[in-house]
């Protein structure tokens, strides 16, 4: 036997085994190249591959506080100058107010109407902001606001109007927040992109779909008592193809969904 | 007596404790240079100090103790179980810089007792300690999962309290912490929450001028704020009105509270 020549055979049949298990590393090195670049495709190009579309909000604020209020108390005693409504307290925080001659607000479809009429008719009416009206049920529902925005789904910051067939308003409950104060400490705002790619990523936003608005306000994140401590809250807006209306929370400051326990179907146009 | 709560929180925890003769630090858990800082933004000097006092291994409670004791030749105290515990995580110690400071035991420093009492944490051997002088009693106790009637027994009556006020219970549940930190927080050996401590405390508070120190708050599960709101509903509803002779304060993780008498 030529050992030489069978030297020679396994160092030539070894080195091209290497070569082909050096390519298959490569090809292999390189898809993984790939996929890494795919994983860092931004926010908007997975939105628009999907065909959702999105404006960011002009809302820049960095720097935010949690918020807390006290369930505000109702008496009859501060309501007795108030004409045209006899008024309920039930359970001392929630007022129902009922209108000896019911109010005329015109159009309900104009949401103008609906704003001035809180804000001249119900008590400490301008605290409140529209949130969805319906118009099936005759009524409207506004929620408390605290710097000019909405806390949101809250049962002890609400006011709901109801109107008869004569687009006459006759009666609304309302509750509230009082002592409303900031805390000392401020936190950092999440931009609303990244509340947007939080539900993208819980595979909430369908494609095909239009967010129309995003805006900041405040969710209720701790209970105590008689205290609420609030937290900043991104709203975010969606249309489907259908033209069904979706919102959808994210916690502003950490970036978790919040859940509501509401439909977020059969929102009307704000 | 005067004290300072240096810094408090799970980023680091140290108490400053002093007499007309003695300084002692209550656990050093940030890094030497921080310490030092600390001393200095309360105009004292780690050079007077008489011993520190380790209350158990945790790395925010004796970060800064090895450094502090080669630089400054500072006795260090803490029971068998914490020294066998912390050796390894604090280098090299000199032997003449470590007593033993044993569990349920008084050490007298001239008019200054200091007695160790157990806590329930899950640690070695935790204890913390309380301070007496002259009729004065400062109580310093956080890192415990509850506040049962023995350590009751060892705190109650005092004029001034150091008191974990960790957690709010909602918030923690609802955090993205993974869900056995959770359990273990919640725990028997884990955290009191902002209500269990309000609680125990109106259980040890007697009616005559007390400071409590809310303390060893959580970053990411409370805000102080929230723990003083909280602290004062609950008090309120045990009856004990916060602001007649109860008065609440904040802690800091890297500001030290001003120096008070007790």
């Amino acid at each position: 036997m030529d050992w030489n020549k069978t030297k020679n055979i396994f160092i030539i049949v070894f080195s091209i085994l290497n070569v082909f298990l050096y390519s298959l590393y490569l090809n292999r090195y390189n898809e993984a190249q790939e996929v890494e670049v795919l994983g860092e495709t931004s926010i908007e190009e997975r939105l628009e591959a999907d065909n959702i579309l999105f404006k960011s909000a002009p809302d820049d604020t960095i720097k935010e506080s949690y918020i807390s209020g006290n369930i505000r108390m109702y008496s009859l005693e501060e309501l007795k100058l108030i004409d045209n409504q006899t008024f309920e307290i039930v359970d001392r925080t929630k007022l129902v107010s009922t209108f000896k001659e019911p109010v005329a607000i015109g159009s309900v479809e104009m949401l103008t109407t609906l704003k001035e009429f809180v804000d001249n008719q119900v008590f400490e009416g301008s605290r409140y902001e529209l949130y969805d009206v319906d118009l099936e049920a005759k009524q409207a529902v506004f929620f408390q606001t605290i710097n000019n925005r909405q806390i949101f789904f809250n049962q002890t910051a609400m006011l709901t109007i109801y109107w008869n067939d004569e687009n006459k308003v006759y009666k609304y409950e309302q509750t509230s927040f009082k002592d409303l104060e900031s805390f000392e400490q401020s936190e950092n705002i999440l931009p609303d992109e990244r509340a947007v790619e939080v539900l993208y990523q819980r595979n909430l936003l369908k494609p095909n779909s239009t967010i129309t608005a995003i805006s900041l306000g405040y969710s209720t994140l701790v209970q105590l008592t008689e205290t609420q401590v609030f937290a900043p809250t991104w709203r975010v807006r969606v249309e489907l193809q259908d033209g069904t209306k979706e919102d959808y929370f994210v916690n502003a400051v950490e970036g978790k969904i919040i859940e509501f326990n509401v439909k977020p179907e059969q929102i009307e146009e704000e | 007596m005067r004290f300072s709560v240096l810094a408090s929180g799970s980023s680091g925890n140290a108490i400053y404790v002093e007499n007309e003769e003695h300084a002692f630090l209550i656990d050093a858990g940030l890094s030497g240079r921080k310490m030092e800082e600390l001393f200095a933004s309360v105009d004292r000097n780690m050079k007077n100090l008489s011993g520190i006092l380790v209350t158990h291994e945790h790395s925010d409670h004796i970060k800064g103790i090895g450094v502090l004791a080669r630089k400054y030749k500072v006795p260090i105290y803490a029971n068998a179980k914490t020294w066998m515990a912390m050796d390894p995580l604090v280098g090299n110690i000199p032997l003449e810089q470590k007593f033993h400071f044993d569990m349920e035991t008084v050490k007298t420093f001239g008019s200054l007792d200091i007695q160790s009492f157990a806590v329930s944490h899950d640690a070695a051997d935790p204890m913390f300690y309380v301070f007496h002088e002259n009729g004065r009693k400062l109580v310093l106790i956080t890192d415990t999962g509850y506040v049962s009637d023995r350590m009751k027994g060892h705190i109650s009556g005092a004029d001034s309290f150091v008191f974990e006020s960790n957690h709010d219970v909602g918030m923690l549940q609802m955090c993205r912490y993974p869900w056995s930190i959770k359990r273990r927080i919640l725990s028997d050996v884990g955290h009191v929450s902002n209500e269990d401590a309000a609680i125990a405390m109106s259980e040890v508070i007697e009616e005559k001028p007390t400071r409590i120190y809310l303390s060893h708050l959580s970053k990411d599960n409370n805000m102080k704020d929230l723990a003083r709101m909280s602290v004062t509903q609950t008090l309120g509803s045990c009856g004990v009105s916060v602001g007649e002779y109860l008065n609440l304060y904040d802690t800091d993780a890297n500001k030290a509270t001003e120096i008070v008498t007790v």
